[in-house]
């Protein structure tokens, strides 16, 4: 090799190492930052056949929040917390539509609230359901089917994980692990990644392998599960238990449980590559393996039950009938195989389009199971780059799968649901109702006389004591006649539920595994700036259609319905501004960089057109006594006195409220800046029944509402959003004050979702996620000192100038004071005390809706008060982010009194966690 | 006989193409490279969008696993 080639392999070498020249995975994936995005999905409703639920649609919150960080030049990590919030209405099942699965008798078109899962209908020869038309005579078959709805509490999802990876020269590995909670489910998985840079970087080789272990824990719908048949058998004993081996059904204390594991392990292999200056090329391949309970819990199969013995139609031996079949449609849990072995090929192309620095990318995706499903997933995008930074990506996707071997929105079994059980020589036989598993069979014997009833007691004194059919019923154990009316009376035919084996092996109506398409397109703006904070917004739509489907099958047009996708997406890259001027030595923001990290100075250090960013995690606690006026109170009190009659039913003995609040200032000039503060909020409370609490409503609302004490109240959310204008002055003493406006972007009227039938209304005020009304805030602050030693001031109002909200009542005005001192430790660490005062005003109006009050908090007058708090905080400058300001704070509320309003729980304290970074 | 033929093409199939992308790859130089150190030329040029987007899709379709991609939840709803 002549000399000249060797350094210029030397040469390629090195600049093959430098960071960017390799494939890149993702944008930013190997940069240090912090990304933030809140995320809101809403889905449309779907055609009920001309009925419209009650419940609204799907919709969903979610946050993303991600840190990625370099330890040493050789070793990365990132983390994630990702936290959704679902709520809205879920399909249980389909079933055809002239057999109602969505009945109203409401005059406005609006479904009840129980799901109509036990139904009939009248089949023609070929087991296609009949329409009548208004006189009652058959119009023909009607083969268009609905699902049935049913409302899905409101269920949060947390997952928290993270990966570490080691860079070596021509090749880096990844080891993750992470955790996802929710109430019915939790998943714990780990995966380990592998990437080889090949060929002076113009083939980089990825290898991946994840594991998934998953366990359900799904209590079904205490609405719906009365109506499925298939968990217990005709005496109440498990039948489902004895069917499957992956999970099992236990009884739960307001419907019966659902338990399984599932084990998934994913293995991939790709291989990118640089094709030309402009263009680069990735495939791939996968596989992935399930094991165990692999099924939906809150899925069910409606089945045709053609009954021989309940046959009117021609299929009865009616010639003259317009009909041939009699269909009970019945609800059964739905049965999937405890396998899946899926494979995947992935191609993605990217190619830099003309002079304007545009990229496309276009992106395919082949997928197949052995449950028979198949897919192609084809995207297209356009990135853009625009003028001073920003960017806009159109893109489209197209998706379409084929049906699995087992989806059908409704089967048909030629059996009962019901099926008499009988002895060859006895015929049918009896058991006691009030004992069914006391080992007694009985018959009816027609060769003996029936006993007399002797009993002067008895409404059948004097008369024989027979059975159904007139002659005497005979224990099949001892052969004795049956000769006391009592026992007679509780006798019942013996019947045994349909028979699992003459149905199909697996079966399922998730309209998830039916054959359809799925169209979305979608549009994202962003904004980089040039110290290192970019801003996007992405706005999706999506449209779900049966006609798109691959391989015919089914027609599902019944679950078409369109979806949007909203995401607000904000980065932050460390170290991007180390150096900047907007930083470099503000005596007043050292001061600052001593107070609490709520203080309103402490964001106003900064220089014009200089960003802050701050995360800040607050978790308050009551719990212990409940109290009135300061004053410990019993069970009896809040019986009699704190819920207006009959009484209070119940109390809370465990309430927590977590807020997630991101902070988003930009300073517009010296000393005036612009702070946006959304939030996001999860409630919790926990309660029980109270001691000497009034006698139950036969099943009402009250009884209704009392069954959801048995399991915690949770409502999650995006919570309102303050925006304020700030600005600061001084020199000695430096002054700050802040005016704005609190959006109502949080809910205001969370709702119980219904019992039985009943609709329960809302829930607690202080588990609402917002106020429901557009708010005034005002703030002050002053603070002296320097970086070592500093003191200051602080007061805040919340004033509800915008009257009630949508749902009748207006929170009271919130005032807030502190005193704060802070002082300097070794290092980078600080402390900080404050003395806090807090008044929330009465609350005006009340809830002008549906309520079924049972614990003191659903009353307006149990709501605010004040109290004194003092606080302890920890402090930790990070000036290695890169900013002069960046700093991790750490503070504990503890309350010193309170005097709040009604009858409330106890305050336990607070903690608060915050991290503000400086651009 | 036809069948299996099908599945061994079919297996060979991202294999055939994925030689045929390295063979037919110019050589680029490292220093040639600064169109595709872009950002919007990354194979993701937004993973927390298309995060998002991929949880709602998997959680929606059939077709999910297959991917690295871990945790998500039920999605049951």
């Amino acid at each position: 090799m002549a000399a000249t080639d060797r350094s210029l392999a030397r040469l390629a070498l090195a600049a093959a190492a430098l960071p960017g020249l390799a494939v890149r995975p993702a944008a930013a994936a190997d940069e240090e930052g912090i990304d933030i995005q809140f995320g809101h999905y809403q889905e449309g409703e779907v055609d009920l056949g001309g009925v419209r639920s009650k419940h609204a649609p799907i919709q969903a919150d979610s946050l993303h929040a991600r840190l990625a960080l370099r330890f040493t030049g050789r070793w990365r990590a990132a983390f994630n917390y990702v936290q959704d919030a679902w709520s809205g209405a879920t399909a249980v099942a389909s079933a055809p539509l002239v057999s109602g699965p969505n009945v109203t008798w409401q005059a406005d078109g609006v479904t009840g609230a129980s799901p109509y899962l036990y139904l009939y209908a009248q089949l023609d020869e070929r087991l296609r359901p009949v329409r009548r038309d208004a006189n009652g005579i058959v119009a023909g078959p009607d083969t268009r089917v609905a699902q049935t709805i049913t409302g899905a509490s409101r269920e949060v999802r947390r997952q928290l994980d993270g990966t570490f990876t080691r860079e070596f020269d021509l090749w880096s590995m990844d080891v993750g692990a992470g955790t996802s909670r929710e109430p019915d489910y939790r998943s714990d998985f780990a995966s380990l990644a592998a990437h080889w840079r090949l060929g002076q970087d113009r083939y980089t080789l990825n290898a991946a392998l994840s594991a998934t272990s998953s366990m359900t824990d799904a209590t079904l719908d205490h609405d719906g599960s009365p109506y499925v048949y298939g968990y217990y058998d005709f005496l109440g004993d498990n039948s489902y238990n004895q069917r499957h081996t992956t999970s099992l059904v236990k009884p739960g204390d307001m419907s019966p449980v659902i338990h399984g594991g599932r084990s998934d392990w994913t293995a991939g292999l790709s291989l990118a590559t640089v094709i030309t200056k402009r263009s680069l090329l990735e495939m791939g391949v996968g596989a992935s393996r399930s094991r165990g309970y692999l099924g939906n819990p809150y899925k069910a199969m409606e089945v045709a039950f053609l009954d021989p013995r309940q046959q009117f139609g021609r299929a009865g031996g009616n010639p003259g009938a317009d009909y041939e079949w009699d269909a009970q449609v019945i609800a059964i849990p739905e049965e999937r195989p405890d396998t899946r072995n899926g494979q995947t090929f992935d191609l993605r192309y990217v190619r830099q389009v003309g002079r304007h620095e545009a990229a496309l990318h276009a992106g395919y995706r082949y997928y197949r199971d052995d449950w028979g499903i198949h897919s192609h997933t084809v995207e297209l995008q356009w990135v853009q780059p625009l003028a001073r930074g920003w960017t806009l990506t159109p893109s489209v996707r197209w998706y379409a799968q084929s049906q699995a071997d087992f989806y059908a929105p409704w089967i048909t079994s030629r059996q009962g649901l019901l099926n008499p059980v009988t002895d060859p020589q006895l015929g049918q036989l009896y058991i006691n109702g009030a004992s069914p598993h006391d080992g007694h069979v009985y018959f009816e014997d027609p060769s003996i006389p029936a006993p007399i009833d002797n009993d002067p007691n008895s409404w059948n004194f004097g008369n024989p004591i027979t059975g159904t059919g007139g002659y005497a019923l005979v224990d099949r154990t001892t052969g004795k006649a049956v000769d006391t009316q009592d026992l007679a009376s509780s006798l019942m035919p013996w019947n045994a539920l349909y028979d699992q084996s003459l149905l199909p092996r697996h079966y399922s109506a998730d309209t998830r595994l039916a054959a359809f398409g799925m169209l979305s397109g979608s549009l994202a703006i962003g904004r980089a700036f040039d110290n290192g904070l970019s801003l996007a917004f992405s706005w999706e739509h999506m449209r779900r259609s049966a006609a798109l489907g691959l391989g015919g099958g089914y027609d599902t047009r019944f679950a078409d319905r369109d979806a949007d996708l909203f995401s607000l997406t904000l980065r932050g890259e460390l170290h991007a501004t180390a150096g900047h001027p907007a930083h470099a030595g503000h005596v007043a923001g050292d001061a600052a960089m001593l107070a609490p990290a709520d203080f309103l100075g402490a964001h106003a250090h900064a220089a014009a057109g200089s960003w802050m960013i701050g995360y800040r995690v607050e978790r308050e606690r009551q719990g212990g006594a409940m109290r009135r006026d300061g004053r410990v109170v019993g069970d009896a009190e809040l019986v009699a006195s704190a819920c207006p009659q009959p009484g209070c039913y119940a109390r809370p003995t465990d309430m927590s409220m977590t807020m997630q609040m991101l902070e988003v200032g930009y300073t517009i000039r010296a000393g005036l800046a612009l702070m946006a503060m959304p939030q996001f909020v999860d409630m919790r409370m926990a309660m029980r029944s109270l001691v000497g609490a009034p006698p139950g409503d036969g099943m009402g609302p009250i009884d209704a509402a009392s069954m959801h004490m048995h399991h915690p109240h949770t409502t999650s959310g995006v919570g309102d959003t303050p925006i304020m204008v700030l600005w600061h002055g001084g020199d000695e003493l430096r002054f700050a004050g802040g005016l704005g406006i609190s959006v109502p972007t949080g809910a205001a009227g969370l709702r119980m979702r219904p019992v039985m039938a009943r609709t329960l209304g809302y829930l607690d005020y202080d588990m609402q996620a917002g106020s429901g009304t557009w708010d005034l805030l005002g703030a002050m602050s002053v603070a002296g000192g320097d970086a070592r030693l500093a003191w200051g001031a602080q007061a805040e109002a919340t004033l509800r100038t915008g009257g009630h909200n949508d749902h009748g009542y207006a929170r009271g005005n919130l005032l807030r004071a502190y005193a704060w001192a802070g002082a300097r430790l070794a290092g980078p660490w600080s402390v900080s005390m404050r003395l806090a005062w807090r008044h929330e005003a009465p609350m005006a109006g009340a809830y002008a809706g549906t309520l079924v009050p049972i614990v003191p908090g659903d009353q307006a007058w149990s709501v605010g008060g004040t109290r004194l708090d003092a606080g302890a905080g920890l402090s930790l400058a990070l000036p290695a982010l890169g900013g002069m300001h960046d700093r991790l704070t750490l503070e504990w509320l503890q309350p010193l009194s309170q005097r709040l309003r009604g009858y409330q729980l106890d305050r336990q304290g607070s903690v608060g966690c915050s991290l503000s970074l400086a651009f | 006989m036809d069948r299996i033929g099908f599945r061994i093409r079919r297996a060979w199939l991202p294999a055939a193409l994925a030689a045929a992308a390295m063979a037919g790859c110019a050589s680029v130089q490292p220093w040639e490279r600064g169109v595709l150190a872009r950002d919007s030329m990354a194979l993701d040029p937004a993973p927390m969008a298309s995060s998002l987007s991929r949880h709602v899709h998997e959680s929606r379709e059939a077709s999910a696993g297959g991917s690295a991609a871990q945790g998500g939840g039920c999605g049951c709803n």
